[in-house]
């Protein structure tokens, strides 16, 4: 007898509403981590002007440190060829999921995990922080819109204490 | 909980974002077979543990991932200065 | 020295207690002794008290730079217990153990030593394992120490939650029934009194701020904040300055100073009848005579004179806290407060003699020492009215860091209270 693996989701279909917010998984994208000195070797491999400032976002290019950015991209897209470059890239599509927590509370639910001020955390910025214990990647897409990445096997607790804080 | 500059980052961030990394500026022995046990203790365990000014290492774990150093007052806990690794001593 | 009687305690009381004299003097410093101990915290006040009683030194200063037991000695959690892992430790903290004992009788001051058993709770395979390899290791040694089922945990705590489906799930626990609590200023003030009946000064607001030594490098005296006195001995055991009072004499020490906190509730009716300790989830707990539950924080990450602590420490304590006794979920808390704890890279003290004559050193207990306080104490007396350290404390000496005859408490257990 042949056993199938199936994948289950960590974080629920259905979205948490209510309270002047809307908590959802995110959908199902590519994402690649890219390690390399500079900005420029890692633009010359995507072939489009990564960022060069940590914490800034560009076509889905997020600067994290001085030497990584992670690409998020359509689910089907392929792996940037690093031909010729030293750049270091791993695909990281299903080691993180993605909570996006969106509504004029949102920032107001964020902190009450996230110890970053988010009043100044202007759209289209993203770094890496925590919500309590648990390691995040934060991007600011709109003034009300934050999208949370998070590592498969923390998703489901992450999502349990956004969606508690939220309902109250 | 202190805020803390990451010379990377080029902004105030919460601490818990960081580890600390011991005192800062210990220089790992590039000849180790030629140490005396004397200067393997200096390595190893000795340290300066100040009260005052103090060399340290932090890294900002939860943010851009790099080491740093710093300069911080261990009686007030306050922060003098921070700056990238390979930079000298300040 | 008033002694204390069933006799005078009812007679003083009928008066309203109003005409108890002054426990002990507030000395002032004279300008020579025979041995100078630096820090009055229990340890040093024991020191002196010993050095006085058993070696007849009696000309014997205890400066402390604040109140006597303000440092580490009246901040910590008073928890009693000797089942450390390694032969060096486990003789080491028995000894202190044993002396617990009789202390109160020897002193003619309640210590309040409650031997209400210390508890660590298993919660994985590994802890089992490494449980029981301590309780093997401690019988070896003749050191109480034994094993419960979760069903014997539970008649012995019977706030402890042993559902299998907790989230931290007690699978069984380790039990040390001699180990339990103290009340951590009676030591102080019963050391001092005691030492100060036997002609010990007891000198509080007196920092030393130097070392002085002669030609031949040995110690003659030191400099305080109240004038310079001459001697031939100095102990030190200032716990978190050790690093700062070991540079007055031009020694750098394998030590590192680290805020460590506590905290108290409210105090409530008896509910918690003994010491529990997890050490997967970083959380301790005991119950104090007055009511209140006090409960161990963690250190915080960056070595700091500060003698406070940061709130998220605290807050992942009571997390951890909450986990294992949910039942003391809305409990308010009322105090939390910190000292400064000196940690030696192996986490264990350091008790002997210093590379320079005449300074002698009692340091490196880390978030551990209280336990240790009267043999502490005794066997830095001894070691320097004898010039060389006792067998039990003669594995603790400076030299392990570069001998590496290192004892790795460290290693064997993650929680050292
Ligand atoms: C929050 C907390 C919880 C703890 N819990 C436990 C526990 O449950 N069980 C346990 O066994 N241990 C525990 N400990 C550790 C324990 O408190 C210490 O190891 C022990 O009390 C040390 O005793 P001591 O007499 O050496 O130090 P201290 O009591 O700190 O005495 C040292 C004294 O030296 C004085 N001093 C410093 N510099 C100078 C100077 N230059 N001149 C003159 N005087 C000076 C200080 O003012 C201080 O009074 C805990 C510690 C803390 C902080
Ligand atoms: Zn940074």
């Amino acid at each position: 007898m042949s056993d199938v693996l199936t994948r289950s989701e960590p974080l629920p279909a259905e979205a948490f509403s209510g309270n002047q917010v809307v908590i959802r998984a995110a959908p199902a994208m590519a994402r690649f981590s890219l390690r390399a000195r500079t900005a420029a070797e890692v633009s010359a491999v995507l072939g489009f002007e990564a960022p060069a400032k940590i914490g800034a976002t560009a076509h889905g290019v997020a600067c994290l440190g001085p030497d990584e950015w992670m690409y998020r991209g359509a689910p089907d897209a392929p792996p940037p060829v690093a031909a010729g470059q030293m750049v270091a890239i791993t695909e990281i599509s299903h080691r993180n999921t993605a909570i996006v927590v969106e509504g004029p509370r949102g920032a107001e639910v964020l902190s009450a995990g996230c110890p970053l001020d988010l009043s100044k955390f202007d759209i289209g910025r993203a770094t890496r922080t925590v919500f309590e214990t648990v390691e995040i990647i934060v991007e600011r897409e709109a003034n009300d819109r934050f999208h949370v990445e998070v590592w498969r096997s923390f998703a489901p607790w992450l999502w349990t204490a956004i969606t508690q804080v939220a309902a109250e | 909980m202190i805020l803390i500059h990451c010379p990377y980052c080029d902004e105030d961030r919460p601490e818990i974002e960081f580890a600390y990394g011991g005192e800062a500026h210990i220089a790992r022995p590039l000849d180790p077979s030629a140490m005396s046990d004397a200067e393997w203790e200096r390595y190893l365990f000795i340290r300066n543990n100040p009260r005052g000014r103090h060399h340290e290492r932090w890294r900002h774990s939860h943010g851009c991932g790099r080491f740093f150093n710093a300069v911080r007052d261990t009686v007030t806990d306050k922060f003098e200065t921070t700056y990238k690794a390979g930079e000298p001593r300040k | 020295m008033t002694r204390f009687s069933a006799i005078s305690l009812i007679a003083k009381a009928l008066n309203g207690h109003k005409d108890w004299p002054e426990q002990w003097p507030d000395a002032a410093p004279k300008p020579a002794y025979d041995a100078i101990i630096v820090g009055g915290g229990g340890h040093g006040l024991g020191a002196a008290y010993y050095l006085a009683k058993k070696y007849g030194i009696t000309k014997v200063a205890v400066l402390e730079k604040g109140w006597i037991g303000g440092g580490n000695t009246g901040r910590n959690t008073t928890i009693i217990r000797s089942n450390y892992l390694y032969d060096e430790s486990a003789h080491l903290y028995d000894h202190a153990v044993k002396l617990w004992d009789g202390l109160s009788q020897e002193l003619n001051y309640n210590t309040m030593y409650s031997k209400r058993g210390v508890m660590m709770l298993a919660h994985n395979v590994h802890d089992i394992q490494s449980f029981k390899r301590h309780i093997h290791a401690n019988r070896l040694n003749g050191v109480d120490n034994e094993w419960l089922t979760p069903e014997e945990a539970k008649a012995y705590c019977p706030p402890l939650n042993i559902s299998p489906d907790a989230r931290y799930p007690v699978l069984g626990a380790a039990l040390q029934r001699r180990g339990g609590t103290a009340r951590h200023d009676t030591v102080a003030w019963g050391y001092a009194r005691a030492a100060a009946a036997l002609g010990v000064d007891v000198i509080q607001n007196c920092a030393v701020t130097g070392i002085n030594r002669g030609p031949d490098g040995a110690v003659t005296g030191v400099e305080t904040t109240r004038g310079s006195i001459a001697c031939k001995r100095i102990g030190v055991s200032a716990a978190g300055n050790t690093s700062v009072i070991m540079q007055m004499a031009g020694l750098d020490f394998p030590l590192e100073s680290y805020p460590l906190q506590a905290l108290v509730s409210e105090p409530v009716k008896p509910i918690f009848p003994c010491v529990v300790m997890s050490n997967t989830v970083h959380a301790y707990m005991s119950q104090s005579d007055k009511g209140e539950l006090v409960i161990g924080a963690g250190t915080d990450q960056y070595v700091s004179y500060s003698q406070r602590g940061a709130l998220h420490i605290v807050e992942h304590t009571l997390a951890a806290i909450c986990e294992i006794f949910p039942i003391f979920r809305r409990m308010r808390m009322l105090r939390t407060w910190g000292g400064i704890v000196d940690v030696t890279p192996d986490r264990s003290p350091i008790l002997g003699k210093t590379p320079v004559q005449g300074l002698y050193v009692n340091c490196g207990w880390g978030t551990g020492g209280f336990k240790a306080t009267p043999g502490a104490g005794d066997l830095l007396a001894y070691t320097m009215a004898k010039d060389e350290p006792h067998p039990i404390n003669a594995p603790f000496n400076l030299d392990r860091f570069r001998n590496g005859r290192l004892i790795d408490e460290a290693a064997a257990a993650a929680v050292a209270h």
